[in-house]
């Protein structure tokens, strides 16, 4: 792990923000558009590679444990599931409906030049800042609510991973034979998702080796918004609980690394902003490489609308839930964590929602 | 494909629009233009940026029996929608 080195952990996440931002650009593996075709086109075709990275991950995490006794169960960026956390997966799943993209899908295409998802990121960022007002009531009522004593799953029953690998084999292969794991698109270097998927695995793994816990990356749009407040109204975020406190604390030999929301230079800063710029940046070079990208200017006023109220909805929905589905999906759900599943629940429920206003807002 | 030249050309411009605007908005006018398609007097030129759409419009209307061709012009791409097969 690079926790011993701050500018070395930023350097390995840029570095996997970089390979990440290119990866989804290539294969418009969109997490949230993954889920709403399923309710909105009954397209269930790039379900099954995002079951893939999941299975996938789940796996390399059990390996991982084996090999280097990386104790992942216990990851510092996960805890106890709690109301919060389903209700923040249901208003995340309308959320990045309307936005037309999740936390990390509105960076990928942001990156590539649409100016839609550039929107939706300000939402984003403003309704972090929205969330930091409401954020000592919301606590009072995690504390109130908690379901589980355990954390995962895998602390309760540590086979049940293997089991769900060993379970999910079979349907790939067969999947594979079918031919479903293959689309057809006709994108320049498009990149298959089964293969965006083993990609996202590995490189998932590379964040666990390089911090010690999954990728996660809302709380850097927080930390955007908190240096933006804290120029305009220093006194007042000085005042917010949300941005004085550490969401994350970790041990490193003899030093306690701690990090957050707030305008200051952590472990956050170190570790999740790198990530987001090197997305960014990924797309963005990606697209210029295969001369696509261009601004092609604002949307129509109502996706304009969406995509902004879309994004408050996701930022909100992100932080009642402690993280966005890339960090659950992609990281709890392999780990087993008990919150991921709630959060799932949810959101996959605000899918749903979110897929049936799309066509009102945009059409009626 | 030679419909083009035979077919009156309906464009519709997609590009800047966020996902999946792309894919109801084609979908719309596929169903409003559907006689016209049908027939082969008209064929819909849709232009995106969107990478995805190369893979949705392609393989919705060819679900509804549609002929499609995709080709990228400079920073974008252009899909084809023609004559029911």
């Amino acid at each position: 792990m690079l926790l011993f080195d701050s500018h070395l952990l930023a350097f390995a996440h840029f570095c996997i923000g970089l390979a990440l931002g290119s990866v989804l650009y290539r294969s418009d593996f969109c997490l949230a558009g993954i889920l709403r075709d399923v309710f909105l086109f009954r397209d269930f075709s790039l379900l099954r590679p995002l079951l893939l990275a999941v299975v996938l991950t789940m796996f390399l995490f059990l390996l991982a444990r084996l090999v280097w006794g990386l104790p992942l169960e216990s990851s510092p960026t996960f805890g106890r599931a709690s109301l919060p956390g389903l209700v923040g997966g249901l208003v995340f799943g309308i959320g990045m409906v309307l936005a037309g993209g999740c936390i990390v899908s509105t960076l990928y295409k942001m990156g590539g030049g649409n100016l839609a998802n550039a929107i939706s990121f300000l939402g984003i960022v403003g309704g972090s800042m929205l969330y930091a007002e409401i954020h000592p009531f919301i606590r009072r009522v995690e504390h109130l609510s908690l379901f589980s004593r355990e954390v995962s799953l895998g602390q309760t029953w540590p086979l049940a991973g293997w089991l769900i690998v060993c379970a999910s084999i079979p349907l790939f292969l067969l999947w594979q034979r079918q031919g479903k794991m293959v689309v057809s698109a006709a994108a320049d270097a498009y990149l298959q998702p089964w293969r965006a998927a083993i990609v996202l695995a590995g490189l998932n793994l590379a964040a666990c080796l390089a911090s010690g816990w999954p990728i996660g990356i809302s709380t850097a749009y927080a930390k955007i918004g908190a240096f933006i407040e804290a120029l305009l109204v220093p006194g007042h975020v000085a005042q917010l609980e949300y941005f004085q406190t550490s969401s994350l604390v970790v041990q490193s030999g003899d030093t306690m690394l701690t990090g957050g929301a707030g305008p200051r230079i952590d472990l956050v800063f170190f570790s999740e902003m790198p990530l987001l710029v090197g997305i960014i940046a990924g797309s963005f070079l990606t697209a210029l490489y295969l001369r696509e990208f261009r601004v092609y200017g604002l949307p129509p006023t109502r996706q304009g609308l969406a995509a902004f109220g879309g994004g408050l909805l996701v930022a909100l929905g992100a932080r009642l839930a402690g993280g966005c589905n890339v960090k659950y999906v992609l990281g709890g759900l392999p780990l087993l964590s008990y919150q991921a599943m709630l959060f799932v629940g949810g959101m996959v429920v605000g899918a749903w929602v979110g897929a049936r206003l799309l066509p009102i807002i945009f059409f009626r | 494909m030679g419909m083009e030249e035979e077919a009156k050309i309906i464009e519709l411009n997609i590009l800047g629009q966020m996902c999946p605007a792309c894919l109801l908005v084609v979908l719309k006018e596929i169903n409003v233009r559907k006689d016209e398609l049908r027939s082969g007097r008209a064929c819909l030129v849709i232009r995106t940026d969107h990478r995805d759409t190369t893979r949705t419009v392609p393989e919705s209307a060819r679900k509804m029996g549609y002929e499609v061709e995709v080709r990228k012009v400079k920073t974008y791409y252009e899909i084809v929608v023609g004559r029911k097969v």
